[in-house]
């Protein structure tokens, strides 16, 4: 029968009819296989029936996949496991079905599967462990179970995937070894980097690197202090910038310095930079760089950067104290020949002066004018020997402060009106080792000085302080480290240049007009300072005044009594030796001689003395300069005297005795006689060596 | 799973809206055979005119209670009514139109 032949008049059973075909289709389809899945539709839900070939897909996908899947029980016997599983244990499929898989595993990771296949776990759990192939090989795998949903009252299964992490380790080792070298390279980089800054640090030196391609320039901290770059920020770090902190003036050189360095690969320079504050000092800034090329272009640009402000002060003061020593050392060597003259001159005029005529007015002025011209000149090279550091010195403790109270009357009187004189009381009374003749000299001087600063008046002021110099300091001085007694000069006067105080200790420098000034005043304040031990330092500046302080070694002793005053001269009587190489010298010196009186011999030299002292017994005195030419000199001359013949008085002569204070020192029965002398003080110095002395 | 034509053109007497289901299991052979076969003959003679919903009964099996589905792939024509299931792959087109309404029934298979 045709479903619709009666169509019309039949619906219910059309419809019926229909259901019973597609029931029938749907039977038909079952029992041929051309359905995947049966749905069964249970009380509590539908369950879905594949049929075997329709899951073959999954089959093919686990049997080829690359991790290991096993299907367990709840106890861990295995009830299916692909190849692969199998493979990782070596082992084949069949020996293992049916079999627990705990007893591959390691001892301990029992646990962890024991864990993997409790019931009532998450869904979805994973576990590292431990495989035990056949062979002994241990094999890393990470196990993700999953509970397959069975029916209620079916045996629990549990399936698991294994992922072989033997090579993921092998990685994670490569990288970890990879990590820990890198880490290493950058510890010693790092180190090495720190020991850098240190010993940069420790020089005083900040370091600067640019880039050229790229226009950086990366500064270190130190650096941006000594260029005093902190306050320009980040503006200032490019390449042009960095000649800003740069005086103006010299900018343009230091961008030129750097044009160059690209081509000689060299940079070295010293230019001054801005001071850090508005009116402060310039700071000389010293830096030093290398070009590096990469492809023949140059690329970078590093080098060190430092203050060197100190070291060209100290440079400087170095070399203004060599120089005073070398000037020192010509003036000296003038000033000996000087003596010599103005001594012969002097000794001839005394030796005239009987022999002048009194009834001659016009020949005793020029006579005087003689005496007083060679006066002048002794007085004259007595400064040249205090600048060059060889005049006669009696060192003795002084109290600056009781010194300045002792002459302050003068002082004022040599200062005039307008200027008044400040001797503000100082904190203790400090002694110095020092000539106080030749301090008093040195003070006057300044202060002579400083009243031609102030034409129009002013203020002097006289301080003492006590100092430390530390061995640095003292090396820029050319000083000993120690304390020092500081004795400041201050006047409220027109300063000077730095250029004029560069030059005032020169010898003959004079700001004065033509025969105002020797040029002399200073020289000996220096001379003086110096050959105390001391040193000199000038602050001035133009219209602010001048300060000078005299810094002489400190000293606890305590002043001693004054000197016994000189034996009055008496007229000479015995046989005196004259030893001197200048002949013109030793004929005023015989001649003097004569005129008080003495009966005197000569000698060339200190041998030809000796001669004679050894032929003759009759000689009293022995008058000898103390330089000559010969093996023998004067002091070595009374040495043997005093030692051969003890009778026999010395007396010695000498341009600059301070050259008597040498390492072995003049026997201390010798008296010493400056030159150029006069006839009275030849006297006094013949008739002291005479007289018993007191002391042994 | 739902495909819509891109124009949707408003339903008309002569030319009925097709809502269409298929049942299938995961991505078996069968399974995606069944989801080719289906959108050809779509195409062919219901352009613009059908919903399709493929359901994979794995993911939701709940779904087969409501249109009483026993095996899978089927294909359910829910409407226009009366509804009518297609069992198999769906290869045999004049099958599939039939129980489409779209063709006479094919003479029936012994």
């Amino acid at each position: 029968m045709r479903a619709d032949d009666h169509a019309e008049e039949d619906l219910p059973s059309r419809e019926l009819l229909e259901r019973l075909r597609e029931a029938e289709e749907t039977l038909d389809a079952i029992r041929r296989g051309e359905v995947d899945a049966v749905v069964v539709h249970h009380p509590d839900g539908p369950s879905i029936y594949t049929l075997e070939s329709a899951d073959r897909p999954y089959r093919v996908l686990v049997e080829h996949m690359q991790e290991g899947a096993v299907t367990l029980n709840g106890e861990g016997v295995v009830l299916y496991c692909n190849q692969r599983f199998a493979a990782l244990l070596g082992l084949t499929r069949e020996s293992m079905i049916g079999r627990s898989v705990v007893p591959y595993l390691e001892r301990a990771d029992a646990l962890v599967m024991a864990a993997l296949l409790s019931p009532g776990a998450d869904a979805g759990r994973a576990a590292e462990v431990t495989l035990h192939r056949v062979d002994g090989q241990s094999i890393p795998v990470t196990l993700s179970a999953v509970d397959l949903p069975f029916e209620p009252g079916m045996p629990r299964l549990i399936c698991i995937i294994a992922t072989d992490l033997t090579h993921a380790r092998q990685r994670s080792h490569e990288l970890a070894a990879t990590n820990a070298q890198l880490a290493g390279e950058m510890a010693e980089r790092r180190s090495a980097e720190d020991r850098l800054a240190v010993a940069l640090e420790a020089a005083g030196m900040g370091s600067w690197d640019i880039d050229l391609v790229l226009g950086a320039v990366t500064i270190s901290r130190q650096a941006e202090g000594i260029l005093g770059l902190e306050d320009i920020g980040s503006t200032a770090r490019t390449l042009d910038s960095l000649a800003l902190p740069f005086l103006a003036n010299e900018q343009p050189e230091v961008r030129a310095a750097f044009e160059q360095a690209m081509t000689t690969g060299l940079l070295d320079f010293e230019r001054r930079v801005r001071p850090a504050v508005e009116g402060g000092a310039h700071r000389w800034v010293h830096v030093i760089g290398r070009t590096y090329q990469r492809d023949g272009v140059p690329s970078r640009l590093v080098g060190v950067v430092s203050d060197v402000t100190e070291r060209r002060l100290m440079e400087t003061q170095l070399r203004q104290a060599q120089k005073m020593e070398a000037v020192g050392q010509l003036t000296g060597g003038i000033a000996h020949d000087f003596n010599n003259l103005l001594m012969v001159i002097g000794g001839s005029l005394d030796v005239l002066e009987s022999a002048l005529p009194e009834d001659n007015p016009k020949a005793q002025r020029f006579f005087a004018a003689a005496k007083s011209g060679v006066e002048r000149g002794a007085s004259l090279n007595q400064q040249l020997l205090a600048f060059s550091r060889r005049q006669d010195l009696q060192a003795q403790p002084v109290c600056v402060d009781d010194l300045l109270r002792g002459f302050a009357t003068l002082l004022s009187r040599a200062l005039g009106e307008t200027v008044s004189l400040e001797l503000p009381q100082p904190a203790r009374r400090w002694y110095c080792r020092s000539d106080p003749h030749q301090l008093e000299t040195a003070i006057l001087n300044l202060a002579i000085n400083a009243r031609d600063a102030m034409p129009h008046g002013g203020r002097l002021t006289i301080l003492t302080s006590l100092t430390t110099l530390t061995p640095r300091e003292a090396l820029a001085m050319a000083a000993e480290p120690g304390s020092y007694v500081v004795i400041r000069v201050r006047d409220s006067g027109t300063g000077m240049t730095p250029e004029t105080a560069a030059r005032i200790f020169d010898p003959f420098f004079t700001t004065k007009a033509m025969g105002k000034g020797t040029g002399l005043g200073l020289s000996q304040v220096y001379g003086f300072v110096r050959q105390s031990g001391g040193f000199v330092s000038v602050t001035s500046e133009l219209g602010q005044g001048t300060t000078i302080d005299l810094c002489l070694p400190h000293t606890d002793e305590v002043a001693s009594a004054a000197p016994s005053a000189p034996a009055a001269p008496a007229a000479g009587d015995g046989r005196v030796l004259v030893v001197d190489d200048d002949i013109n010298v030793r004929e005023v010196s015989v001649a003097m001689l004569g005129a008080l009186g003495y009966v005197t011999l000569e000698a060339g030299d200190a041998a030809q003395a000796l001669a004679i002292l050894a032929r003759r017994n009759d000689i009293d005195m022995v008058f000898s300069d103390v330089i000559m030419p010969g093996e023998i000199n004067g002091l070595d001359l009374a040495r043997q005297i005093r030692e051969t013949y003890p009778n026999v008085a010395v007396v010695l002569a000498s341009g600059y005795t301070a050259q008597l204070q040498g390492d072995k020192g003049a026997p201390t029965d010798v008296e010493v006689l400056r030159k150029p002398y006069s006839r009275a003080a030849l006297a006094a110095a013949l008739t002291q060596a005479k007289a018993p002395k007191t002391h042994p | 799973m739902t495909a819509t034509p891109p124009e949707s053109t408003p339903p008309s007497v002569d030319s009925p809206h097709y809502q269409l289901r298929l049942f299938i299991t995961g991505s078996t052979p069968r399974s995606t055979r069944a989801i080719e076969n289906l959108r050809k003959i779509c195409e062919e003679n219901l352009d613009g005119r059908y919903e399709l919903e493929v359901i994979d009964v794995y993911e939701r099996p709940e779904t087969t209670r409501e249109l009483q589905i026993v095996a899978t792939p089927t294909l359910v024509k829910v409407l226009p009514e009366p509804l009518r299931r297609i069992i198999g792959d769906l290869s045999d087109e004049l099958k599939v139109l039939a129980g489409l309404d779209l063709a006479p029934r094919p003479p029936q298979r012994d």
